[in-house]
Parts: structure tokens; C-alpha cells; sequence
């Protein structure tokens, strides 16, 4: 079956806002596949709408309209894990785990990981207030002890070898750390992961190289600045 | 040790344990079941008593033991049960995009717009949530087409949480799914599997409530 010279030579589309956000993830796992990517930002308009993002969105024919989006050729993905699930899928199926129980292991880890990030981190950066503030802070610690408990010794999530959910978990201690230094100032075996993934030759050059999106985290629209 | 039954440990309420507890039927597995409640003072201490002792990675409701295996997370559950009794649940390689993206799309509408709404009602999110919903289940509706089961023809695990979610959903708005027959369909043939049927039938099925009595908005 001949495909196209113009679809050959398309790259794939990440689309997502021009932040760090829920698509640092899967930036930093095409640039550890070493694909070759384009980064489609979308910024608000000044007056801190989404307009510019509603109106690719009626174009662009997702079933779930949603940012992140990858178009990989003819196929179209939403929702951040799906996204790097996918990615590995098509390109290293070793990164999703080998074996039942290291299937199972990642999927919880991916799941509690999730709600750590989203329903206790985010929210409360968008609907900042000192009592949300004051209740996460209860929290973090507490989660962050299961993780670290959970890693042990270990280089990655899984065990010995890297899966996608190393790529979310760098990614979500990335930001927890800018939100609050000290936070993994007692789980040490979390800050030599971070250390670790940020010295793998493709990570380190995609940190390093001039496409390399450093900051903000999230959007000017959340209450808390980041 | 070796021959103890699978145990579910969940409130006594349907919430995200219903999903797991309908595959178990479903797959025929032969279960205990610990329910928690909450204290007269509305206290998850019960809970709280047991959640540092029973060896869980990541302490939380629901909690599933099978032999030497202790997971929590709903839809880690799900698909610990069908990576382990009958992986075709898990669906072919061509769906699996299609199932993590309803999966997650789900559970973001489940857990942060509906519960969040159920659990810190106000008219205002109520509202905002009735206008998210419309939209939401009328891309999930899109996507199902006229297939039998969310993704296609064959059931997979994530119509185990699809059908949950409806269900919770239909209790709030009783019309939220009026325009959407495929998605009411799913529903019907869901509860028509034979053992579904059995299942909600038995003295063993937990009818209500759907949620914890210290949500303001009580289903």
C-alpha cells in the first residue's frame, strides 16, 4: 500500500497550550522516542479567553475535543495518558510493561498518581485558597510517602526498566517542587529519579535544546500563579 | 491462606466500587466483600482504623485482594480482573487508544465535575454541570455510534465503568440521557447479560445509596 509522500513527510501534532501543564509528559517521552514532533501552542487571547483554541477545535474532528491532542498521521488521540499510552504502543511497546503484575503495579501507580496531581495539585492552583492550600498540604506529604515507599530502591516506577508512567511521575515531581521546594526534602529516592530521568541522553538534550519549553506550569486564568 | 476467596473492600455504597463489583459477577468469581461505613458522626474512622494495616501500596477504597495480589484504584481493579480471568475485556490492540480516551474522559467527568458537584452541591455547579454533561455524553454518544458497547461490538472494561457512571448520572438528571438512545441502550443490554441480571436479582447486590451520606447532595 503506497502512502503519500506528503503524509510520509508529516510530522505529528502535539496540541496544547503554551505551558508545561498535562503535555509535559508526553513532550518529554517523543523526545526520549526521538521523534520528531511539532509543538502547536495556543495561547489565550489577551483577554483571557480560549477563543483561539475553540475555533481549531471545530477543525480538527477529535471525539473527545480536548488538550492535549496528537495527530499521528491519520490517527487522532486525546487525554495526556492515553496520548503517551499510545505513543509506546507505536513506538516501544517495552514502556508499557512486561508481565501481569507489572501491568497492574503501573496502572495503579498511573491511577493514584493522577488524582494526586489533578484533583489535590491543579485544582487547587486554579481555585487557590489558604484552606485549600492548608489541605493539601496535609496531603502531599502523606502521598508522597506511599510513593516513595512504593519506588524503594528502585530505578523506575515499575522496577529496573523506564515505562510511561516514569514519564508522568517526573513530570508531576517537577512541578509539585516549584510549587514547593522542600517537598521531596524526605524522600530522597524520588529526587535521584528526578535526577535520573533528567540525565537520560535524550531528556537531557530536549532540556537543553532551544525547542525546550521551561515555563509557566500552568495557565495566567489559574488564581495561583505558577 | 492459598484458598481465601478474592475480598473487595469498599463503603457500603455503590460509588466507584459498583464497577468492580459487576465485572466480579460478571466473571463468575466467587468473592467476600468487607463494607465500610462511616461512624454516627459521619467519620471515615472505620476506614481509617484499617487503611495503614492491611499492606496496600497506596492505601485507599476500593481495595481488591486475589491471592498474594493487593491493588487499589478502580480501574486498576478492572483491569487487573480481566488482564487476569479473560483478557479479551482489556480489547484488541486496534481499540486499546479508543478505550484509554473514554476511560480518562470518563473519569474526569465522573470524578471531578459530577462527584465534585454531588459532594459540594451548590446550584451554581449543579448548573455548570448539567451544561458540561450535555456535551460530554453527547460526544460519548458520537463516538459509541450504533455499536453494541461503547467501543465497538465486543464489551470491554471500560463499559463496566460506563455503565456505572450512567447510571449515577441518570439518578441526578433523570432526562440527561434523552437525546442520547445509544447511550440508554448500552444500559439496557448491560443490565440484560445474563449474569448482570443474576447479580442484581441477588440478595448479594447493593441496590443504594450511591454515594457517602456526608455528600450534601444526597442520591
Amino acid at each position: 500500500m503506497a502512502t503519500s509522500p506528503i503524509v510520509q513527510k508529516l510530522k505529528p501534532i502535539l496540541g496544547y497550550w503554551k505551558i508545561r501543564g498535562l503535555a509535559h509528559p508526553v513532550r518529554f517521552l517523543l523526545a526520549y522516542l526521538e521523534v520528531d514532533f511539532e509543538d502547536k501552542y495556543y495561547e489565550l487571547t489577551p483577554e483571557l479567553t480560549k477563543d483561539y483554541w475553540f475555533e481549531d477545535r471545530k477543525k480538527l474532528n477529535l471525539e473527545f475535543p480536548n488538550l492535549p491532542y496528537l495527530i499521528d498521521g491519520d490517527f487522532k488521540v486525546t487525554e495526556s495518558r492515553a496520548i503517551l499510552k499510545y505513543l509506546a504502543r507505536t513506538r516501544k511497546p517495552d514502556l508499557l510493561g512486561n508481565g501481569l503484575e507489572v501491568q497492574t503495579r503501573l496502572d495503579t501507580v498511573e491511577n493514584f498518581v493522577y488524582d494526586l496531581w489533578i484533583i489535590n495539585f491543579v485544582e487547587m492552583l486554579y481555585g487557590y485558597t489558604e484552606e485549600r492550600h492548608q489541605k493539601y498540604k496535609e496531603l502531599e506529604p502523606l502521598k508522597l510517602a506511599y510513593l516513595s515507599s512504593f519506588m524503594k530502591d528502585n530505578s523506575w516506577v515499575s522496577g529496573n526498566n523506564i515505562t510511561y508512567v516514569d514519564f508522568l511521575v517526573y513530570e508531576i515531581l517537577y512541578q509539585l517542587t516549584i510549587f514547593d521546594p522542600n517537598c521531596l526534602d524526605k524522600f530522597n529516592n524520588l529526587k535521584e529519579f528526578m535526577k535520573r530521568f533528567e540525565s537520560l541522553p535524550a531528556i537531557n538534550r530536549y532540556i537543553n535544546s532551544k525547542d525546550f519549553l521551561n515555563a509557566p506550569l500552568y495557565s495566567k486564568t489559574a488564581i495561583y500563579k505558577i | 491462606m492459598a484458598n481465601s476467596k478474592p475480598l473487595l473492600g469498599y463503603w457500603k455504597i455503590r460509588g466507584l466500587g459498583q464497577p468492580v463489583r459487576f465485572l466480579l459477577a460478571y466473571l463468575d468469581v466467587d468473592f467476600d466483600e468487607k463494607f465500610y461505613e462511616l461512624t454516627p458522626e459521619l467519620t471515615s474512622d472505620n476506614w481509617l482504623a484499617d487503611k495503614e494495616k492491611l499492606g496496600l501500596d497506596f492505601p485507599n477504597l476500593p481495595y481488591f485482594f486475589d491471592g498474594s495480589t493487593k491493588i487499589t484504584e478502580t480501574r486498576a481493579i478492572l483491569k487487573h480482573l480481566s488482564r487476569t480471568r479473560k483478557p479479551e475485556l482489556l480489547g484488541k490492540t486496534e481499540i486499546a487508544s479508543k478505550i484509554d480516551m473514554v476511560d480518562n474522559f470518563l473519569y474526569d467527568l465522573y470524578y471531578i465535575e459530577f462527584a465534585g458537584m454531588i459532594y459540594g452541591y451548590t446550584e451554581e455547579l449543579a448548573t455548570t454541570y448539567k451544561e458540561t454533561a450535555a456535551v460530554k455524553l453527547g460526544r460519548l454518544s458520537s463516538l459509541m455510534k450504533d455499536n453494541e458497547w461503547i467501543t465497538g461490538k465486543d464489551i470491554t472494561y471500560v463499559d463496566f465503568f460506563v455503565y456505572e457512571c450512567l447510571y449515577h448520572f441518570i439518578k441526578f438528571d433523570s432526562s440527561c440521557l434523552d437525546k442520547f438512545p445509544n447511550l440508554k441502550g448500552l444500559m439496557t443490554r448491560f443490565e440484560n447479560l445474563p449474569e448482570i441480571k443474576k447479580y442484581i436479582n441477588s440478595p448479594k447486590f447493593l441496590e443504594g445509596p450511591i454515594y457517602l451520606a456526608t455528600a450534601k447532595y444526597q442520591l
